[in-house]
């Protein structure tokens, strides 16, 4: 046995493989309801929409900037 | 992956068929769980990776390309969120205190065993992914490259990195492995 092979083999003995296990519970509904819950808008969205609707306002010249971007 | 899912309901999950979306979760939940357990080794933290990588699938499922394998594509969603689960869990607890729920065969003298898992627990994280797919579940090199889109090469890089600073650490401490 090689150092490594040796080293391994150690590592395996404290932190063990895992058994291939199915999940305990069907985890199909939880999957349905994250996919259909609606996006949350943070307080970074509101940020930025609200920083952008001011540059606009105030360089209106920006504008095509911004719809590059978009 | 074991598992082929049929090209209708590849065809039928990008367009946003429910059913079809289902019926790839039914084939191959269970198998993409069994990777991410390998890598969170944390039952309940596998069932909310489980549920992210599905929903970030369905959410890019207009660029999967039903040509291509979708255990494969679905494998490195998984990789990915299962990735970013430890990146949060970082900080929170150590990497020791994540595996005693597992089974305990009998073990070294608990003193070498708190400094291999204090070793382990050190590495970086891109070395421990690593270690824990090749060292611990002893998977092939090819393998663990796909899941992580890496070549083989920086695979083998970041093994031997990860066995040798694992080494050292141990010899620090006065291990010899």
């Amino acid at each position: 046995m090689t150092d490594d092979e040796a080293l391994a083999r150690l590592l395996r003995s404290v932190v063990r493989p895992v058994p291939a296990v199915p999940p305990a519970r069907d985890l199909w509904p939880l999957v349905v309801s994250r996919s259909q819950a609606r996006v949350r808008w943070s307080w970074l969205d509101f940020g930025l929409v609200l920083a952008v609707a001011v540059a606009l306002v105030l360089l209106p010249n920006w504008r095509w900037l911004v719809l590059y971007h978009l | 992956m074991s598992g082929t899912p049929g090209r209708d309901h590849l065809e039928g999950f990008v367009r946003g068929d429910q059913t079809a979306f289902e019926a790839l979760f039914r084939q191959l939940g269970a198998e993409v769980y069994g990777w991410i357990l390998r890598i969170v080794r944390d039952a309940s933290a596998a069932d909310d990776v489980l549920v992210e990588a599905f929903w970030r699938a369905y959410r890019g499922r207009a660029r999967f390309d039903p040509t291509r394998s979708f255990g494969a594509w679905m494998r490195r969603i998984a990789t990915n969120a299962a990735l970013d689960h430890l990146k949060r869990a970082r900080g929170r607890r150590d990497h020791g205190a994540i595996v005693v729920d597992l089974p305990t065969p009998a073990g070294p003298d608990p003193d070498v065993a708190r400094a291999v898992a204090h070793a382990f627990g050190s590495l970086p994280e891109k070395l421990r992914i690593v270690a824990t797919l090749a060292l611990i579940e002893e998977l092939p090199h090819a393998e663990i490259a796909d899941a992580l889109d890496l070549p083989v090469g920086t695979v083998k890089s970041r093994v031997f990195r990860a066995t040798r600073r694992l080494r050292d650490e141990l010899t620090r401490m006065g291990i010899r492995p």
